[in-house]
């Protein structure tokens, strides 16, 4: 048998390309210039009207306009996105389906700019996002709203700091102070020079039998010795004070990488797949979730944060929150771990969340009680949700909007009942098939043949040539444009491109 | 240190339930006399199934197995608390068949597996493989057994050697088994893996040099090598994409069809099982909730939890509705089942009965079973 001469011939895995080290050498010497000019373009200082963009459509809040993202690697660059286009509307979900290797992750990685640096870089495109930020006046400060009295004069109050620990005494039924004998350490009664047992005022003491203190709190003097006042600021349900907001749109492609701090966690928040490597497991659950609302608001006290963190833990139907709020992450299951990724989320109130496979860790049961969760979070918080998974059950369920990706472009995008009652692209329509439903009886299933492609220089087809079964003559020619089949849903192939409709029945398919 | 602090974390929760509970007609309930006597029946129950004659129609046949782990022990070496992975299941299953297992993770599916198979030494039961009680066999005994059953992993990425060629993992159970003459091993092993839709010229290559696809297609070659009669499938589709599970779902079934194989199908995800078995068995908490054909046990779910797990399924079409059972709290630990019915705690149905005595293991249409009291206990 002459085994060994057929070697990549028609073989599924012939597309890995195995270089030498000079072509390596000249690959790596030609992405390091790119690299190094795209870093220190993300350091670079820049004005805030450099970045300062307008909508499209101002019901969106999240426009992505031609993304290509690509990783330099030393075998060639890798297009893991490679011009996408969609947009999340207001209040609404999201969906990206593809499976592994479709650039789903990289995308949503791409909108909080976590790409890893310096071989993963955003080389083109535009992500503008409608965040709702602190009106700054000319230093960079967040405005304050103040709190007026009726007749709109501004109200004065005097501030406090606290000085030293007071005992708290423990008194009878009438207010009067108890006395009891003092006890020595070796537990007998202390007598003073006469031989009279010592009285000791009785203290509060705790469950735990520990004294009870208090801080002491006095009124803040200036050097003159007069009060010092402070105007009050208007403060929400949680005590934290309130500043002036205004909407404003961030180019989020062109922001410094110092500037995303700005939106990072306070507008935009993500979940991410493996809550037991996101959650450190070093730090409390308490500590964590404070974390966030002590970076991202300003002026905000630690019993503050205590305040909202156990009202948010609440919020995501966690019982006993205070009890998980001291605990450490490997105390606490997946379920609940994801749970408090999902409060952590929260804390900072944003108006986008980045659910990236937020049950594909979890059991099918667990997984129903989370989607359950951001179903109803959702309308309590009226934000938005760009939900990833490779699930066409959870986006089903989930998402207004569906976005199918194949080999880092996107193939088909729709409503959820376009998508599911008319998938169009051979892919979606494979993807459909090949799951085994509860309520199905076929004998085989579908299969689409192959594998996803390694994106690494792609020809310029359609990259779903090699698997599709409706595979035409066109298709050997360029990438096929997206095509407009109805007001909400496009799709990219050369079966539905005008001239070919016209030609013959496409549903024959 | 992590078990005590979350068993702790799950007592206080039990007590708030309790607390909310009150006390009801079983408050001077001797739950540990009551259990004792419980457990007397169940062993004489064993004891007398344990002297009937073995199925002759079934391939497999399992009887009251269990299989505890030792988690603490005392200096002299006794168990001080067990792990209960595998809780006195029992299970006939026929040539040609195959039985899917579902739950959810924790719940000793694979342990289930594993220990059909003898990778664990069973604790107690009786597993008959056509006809002869392999339970107690040693390892030499089992050996020549070892051609009639197999096993196909869940991660393909971890479960090939990375340091031989494909030819060499394909042909290695070959040459110890002595299956054919080593002559004939290359063209033997050839055709196994154009069964599998591997190419001829992946002979010589290695395992980090394919998808996770194609390494599935390896494992199940592998499996195929020794002509087994039972194929043990470990949640084999779970680390794969959606379009290669098809693929590689089409291919066990192809083989089946072609080969007579039995499968063991281990698998969480419901609609998988639902595709590829003719029966199947719901665990929970290392004991056999449901078991039935597939049609009964789809078409009427008995079980509170397997309807629950039915219903989380999603369905992949936006305009269906579901009236979803949505489960509260978690999986408990195995370390520490609760009493009476394990899945009391969980149970949208749950009756003061269920957290005080476990409900019997019972046959209620011809083949399906179920354990549960929302159902008649007597005879």
């Amino acid at each position: 048998m002459n085994l060994f001469k057929k070697k990549g011939e028609g073989s599924e895995t012939s597309d890995k390309h195995y270089l030498s080290g000079k072509e390596i050498r000249a690959i790596a010497k030609e992405n390091n210039k790119v690299m190094r000019r795209l870093e220190k373009y993300k350091r670079r200082k820049a004005p805030e009207s450099e970045f300062v963009t307008e909508m499209k459509d101002p019901g969106n809040i999240l426009e992505v306009e031609n993304l290509h993202s690509y990783f330099f690697t030393d075998q060639g660059v890798v297009k893991a996105v490679n011009g996408v286009s969609f947009n999340v509307p207001q209040g609404s979900v999201v969906g990206i389906v593809g499976e592994s290797g479709c650039g789903k992750s990289v995308t949503s990685m791409s909108i909080m700019r976590l790409l890893q640096g310096p071989t993963g870089q955003i080389c083109e495109g535009a992500i503008r996002f409608k965040s709702f930020d602190f009106k700054l006046d000319e230093k960079g400060k967040p405005i304050p709203i103040w709190e007026d009295d009726e007749n709109g004069n501004p109200i004065y109050d005097e501030v406090y700091v606290k000085k030293g620990k007071v005992p708290v005494w423990e008194d009878d039924e009438n207010g009067n102070p108890i006395y009891d004998p003092a006890v020595g350490k070796s537990g007998e009664a202390v007598l003073d020079e006469e031989g009279n047992p010592v009285l000791e005022r009785r203290q509060k003491r705790d469950e735990k039998g520990r004294k009870v203190f208090e801080r002491e709190v006095a009124v803040k003097l200036d050097k003159a010795g007069n009060p010092v006042l402070e105007r009050r600021q208007k403060r929400d349900e949680y005590g934290t004070k309130l500043y002036e907001m205004e909407e404003k749109v961030f180019d989020i492609a062109q922001m410094p990488t110092k500037e995303m701090y700005r939106l990072r966690g306070r507008q935009i928040a993500m979940i991410f797949q493996e809550p037991m490597t996101s959650l450190n497991p070093v730090f409390t659950i308490g500590n964590q979730l404070d974390e966030v609302t002590l970076l991202h608001v300003p002026g905000a006290t630690k019993e503050e944060a205590k305040r909202r963190s156990i009202e948010m833990l609440n919020l995501v139907g966690i019982a006993m929150p205070e009890r998980v709020y001291a605990s450490y992450p490997h105390e606490l299951s997946g379920g609940m771990r994801q749970r408090v990724m999902i409060a952590m989320a929260l804390e900072g109130n944003p108006r986008l969340i980045i659910a990236d496979e937020p049950t594909t860790a979890l059991d099918v049961t667990i997984q129903a009680q989370i989607l359950d969760l951001l179903r109803g979070l959702k309308d309590r918080i009226n934000g938005s949700i760009l939900l990833i998974t490779h699930d066409l059950g959870v986006i089903a369920e989930m998402a207004d909007f569906v976005v199918v990706m194949y080999a880092g472009r996107i193939i088909e995008q729709g409503t959820a009942s376009e998508i599911f009652h008319h998938p169009m692209h051979p892919y979606t329509i494979g993807l459909q098939k090949s799951k085994p439903t509860m309520d199905s009886e076929a004998d085989s299933l579908f299969n689409i043949p192959g594998n996803v492609p390694n994106p690494i220089e792609m020809p310029n087809y359609c990259y779903f040539r090699e698997r599709c079964s409706g595979c035409k003559e066109k298709c050997f020619g360029d990438y096929p444009e997206m095509v407009q089949v109805s007001p909400t849903h496009w799709v990219a192939c050369h079966l539905y491109s005008p001239d070919e409709r016209a030609k013959e029945d496409v549903n024959e398919y | 240190m992590s078990i005590k602090k979350q068993e702790s974390y799950q007592e206080t929760l039990d007590k708030e339930e309790a607390k909310r509970e009150g006390v009801g007609e079983y408050a001077d309930f001797n739950d540990a006399e009551e259990a004792a006597k419980e457990q007397a029946a169940r062993d004489q129950r064993a004891l007398e199934d344990r002297q009937l004659p073995p199925d002759p129609d079934a391939l497999l046949e399992v009887r009251h197995l269990k299989k505890y782990f030792s988690l603490k022990k005392t200096v002299t070496g006794k168990t001080t608390l067990w792990l209960r992975a595998v809780d006195d299941v029992s299970f006939k299953l026929k040539a040609g068949e195959t039985l899917g297992i579902v739950g959810e993770s924790g719940c000793g599916k694979t342990t289930l597996g594993r220990t059909i198979l003898k990778l664990h030494q069973p604790t107690d039961g009786q597993i008959f493989f056509e006809g002869q009680d392999i339970a107690k066999y040693k390892p030499a005994q089992m050996r020549p057994l070892r051609t009639q059953m197999q096993i196909i992993f869940q991660d393909p990425y971890s479960s090939l050697p990375p340091r031989s060629t494909v030819g060499g993992i394909l042909s290695e159970p070959v040459k110890v088994h002595k299956i054919v003459p080593n002559d004939e091993i290359k063209d033997y092993v050839l055709k196994i893996m154009e069964q599998c839709g591997l190419r001829d010229y992946y002979y010589e290559r290695y395992p980090h040099e394919f998808s996770g696809g194609q390494r599935q297609r390896i494992c199940i070659a592998r499996a195929l090598t020794v002509n087994p009669k039972l194929v043990v499938c470990d949640e084999p589709v779970s680390a794969l994409d959606v379009s290669i599970q098809a693929q590689i779902i089409n291919l066990l079934k192809k083989l089946q069809n072609t080969m007579g194989f039995t499968y063991l199908f281990i698998s969480h995800d419901l609609s998988v099982v639902k595709h590829i078995s003719d029966q199947i068995g719901v665990m929970y908490l290392g004991s056999m909730v449901e078991f039935g054909d597939k049609k009964s046990i789809f078409t009427n779910p008995l079980h509170p939890y397997t309807q629950a797990l039915f219903s989380a399924v999603p369905n992949p079409n936006p305009d269906v509705k579901m009236n979803r059972i949505v489960l509260k709290g978690d999986i408990p630990s195995p370390a520490n089942p609760p009493k009476g019915c394990k899945f009391h705690t969980r149970c949208p149905r749950a009756m003061e009965i269920c957290s005080h005595i476990a409900p019997v293991y019972k046959e209620y249409e011809p083949g399906h079973f179920a354990a549960c009291h929302c159902y008649p206990q007597e005879d």
